[in-house]
């Protein structure tokens, strides 16, 4: 998984009032990139890292103890380790006891040593190799390179001709697109929801949010805060209080709010001290499709003639909904947004399909039910027309005789070069 | 005893008796994404379903050929085809490209220079050496 470079707040937005506090991340979980926050937050890591010898001096001392016992003094519990292994070797091989090294078998002889250094490195704990935190990610373990053949000091040691038997070790494959190597609090925090709402009856009680906060600092005289950002987190038995409310026009077009304004408008009021660290323990319950829907039935049908003639106004709902829902109107049909209804209107408009296949099986059955018309969704290719003819039992036959594989290409990997960018082997 | 060929009657002709319709199979290629398939996506939701119910002897293979231009390829019983690009065209340009792939024979296309064609052989026969009084060189 591709992360893209994270922003530390939502564009455009100064730090004072646009503390953010979504349900899903907090505003906690921006941590500017500074040495000093990373060094507060982690102090394990950086303490790990600082007692972290660096590679260079440190490798050839920790590979030497895998083929000499000289160079270096070996660990308490590889010794005997080895000690074992090479009184069992002895025993296994009776035949041939006056030469242990057994030069005229050097497969066996290389197989066994390289069982040894598995046993060692499994005994072996790579504390000074540990992968450090840095920001928002996990950086890969630093690279260590083995001795050379020439440079082991152990005149027994004789290096592999080939690579069966050995243990393979190394490559990033995978590391990036690892969860666990990405700090949740480096996630990028958007305005926009990480989700965005579908269903009609979410974005109507969306809607109705919307206006009812909007309403509200408009009668207490906040308008200033139209154009501040709100936050989102409520819990799920407020919210429906909130939507439950008596929401009218009046003869004159004013909104007639049917309960306490000040207290909506507090609750939209941004507070910079709001600790976010356990946001994700704190998530409040979202309002399902059900409840939204079984809500609808109760509301008076002229709130929906609420006018939205007024562009603060306009510019408050439709951007409170798209905080809410990811619902964007877009610029050319603002204008013409003069009511709620022409709101929802544009906002519960069904998703185009995104094929022709899906659309021709949603609205045009007739097409698909005639007996000589065949609809494909994929891409008919040479493979598909073989297999229609029933040419490709033949040509897997042809295949198998040459030895040739019957689909792609054998031994050649798609994309290698892709696996190697994100550090495959 | 003289044999004697069969005398021709007639001339076999497509229509004459029976007709058989030379385009037996007709692809509709379409992408999803690029604009100038817009018309041929029109085309097989609109058009397509009464054309096809039209014309039960041709078969009709819809699929997607992504990131190309739409394209209407006929299959003639001949063992040719022919195909037509029919990229940024309305649905009903469309529906006329469909009906020319429809009625066509599937030969090549060939010139005709002459103002008369005709299918009866000629009165003065075929020439051959074998036949006559030869000449004196």
């Amino acid at each position: 998984m591709r992360r893209i470079p994270r922003l530390r707040r939502p564009s455009g937005l100064t730090s004072s009032t646009t503390k953010l506090s979504r349900p899903t991340a907090g505003p906690s979980n921006i941590t500017p990139f500074s040495s000093s926050s990373q060094s507060q937050s982690q102090p394990t890591i950086a303490s790990r890292s600082a007692s972290r010898s660096t590679p260079s001096s440190s490798y050839p001392s920790n590979l030497s103890r895998f083929y000499s016992s000289q160079q270096t003094p070996t660990p308490e519990k590889a010794t005997p380790v080895k000690a074992t292994l090479v009184q069992e070797q002895q025993a296994q091989e009776p035949e041939n006891p006056e030469n242990p090294g057994n030069p005229e078998n050097p497969g066996t002889d290389l197989q066994f040593k390289a069982r040894i250094a598995d046993e060692i490195e499994e005994d072996r704990e790579w504390v000074d190799v540990e992968a450090v935190s840095e920001g928002p990610y996990t950086a890969p373990r630093p690279r260590v390179e083995a001795a050379r053949a020439d440079e082991v000091a152990d005149p027994d040691y004789a290096p592999a001709s080939s690579a069966a038997g050995l243990r393979t070790v190394g490559g990033l494959a995978g590391w990036w697109n690892r969860r666990d190597n990405w700090a949740a609090r480096g996630d990028f925090v958007g305005f926009r929801p990480r989700d965005k709402v579908v269903e009609s009856s979410l974005i109507e009680a969306a809607v109705r949010r919307a206006v009812i906060e909007v309403s509200a600092l408009r009668e207490i005289g906040r308008e200033d805060d139209l154009i501040g950002v709100w936050p989102t987190t409520v819990s799920n038995g407020d919210l429906q209080g909130l939507l439950a409310w008596d929401l009218k026009r009046a003869e004159d077009g004013a909104v007639v709010l049917g309960g306490d304004a000040a207290t909506v408008a507090e609750g939209l009021r941004w507070r910079d001290d709001e600790d976010g660290t356990d946001d994700y323990a704190a998530l409040p319950e979202a309002l399902t499709t059900d409840q939204a829907a079984a809500l609808s039935q109760t509301w008076d049908p002229s709130w929906k003639t609420i006018s939205l003639a007024d562009h603060r106004i306009r510019f408050a709902v439709t951007k409170r909904v798209f905080q809410l829902t990811g619902q964007l109107v877009p610029d050319h049909q603002l204008t013409s947004i003069t009511t709620v209804q022409t709101l929802l209107h544009v906002l519960k408009k069904p998703p185009k399909p995104a094929t022709l296949t899906q659309e021709l099986q949603k609205r045009h059955l007739d097409l698909l039910e005639l007996p000589n018309v065949t609809v494909v969704p994929k891409r008919v290719t040479r493979g598909d027309k073989e297999i229609a003819l029933g040419r490709f039992k033949l040509m897997q036959d042809e295949f198998k005789k040459r030895k040739i594989p019957a689909y792609g290409h054998g031994y050649a990997r798609k994309g290698k070069e892709i696996s190697r960018l994100r550090g495959g082997t | 005893m003289t044999i004697r060929a069969l005398e021709k009657v007639s001339v076999g002709q497509n229509g004459i008796g029976a007709f058989i319709l030379q385009c037996r199979k007709l692809d509709v290629h379409y992408c999803n994404q690029s604009g100038s398939s817009r018309g041929m996506n029109s085309f097989i939701k609109s058009q397509l379903s009464k054309f096809a119910s039209l014309n039960p002897q041709i078969e009709f293979a819809v699929s997607p050929r992504p990131r190309k231009h739409p394209v209407l390829i006929g299959h003639y019983i001949n063992g040719k085809h022919k195909s037509i690009c029919v990229k940024n065209m309305d649905s009903l340009q469309i529906l006329k490209k469909a009906e020319l792939l429809r009625d066509a024979s599937g030969d090549k296309i060939k010139r005709v220079n002459k103002p008369i064609t005709s299918i009866n052989e000629s009165v003065r026969g075929v020439w051959s050496p074998y036949h006559g009084n030869g000449m004196a060189v």
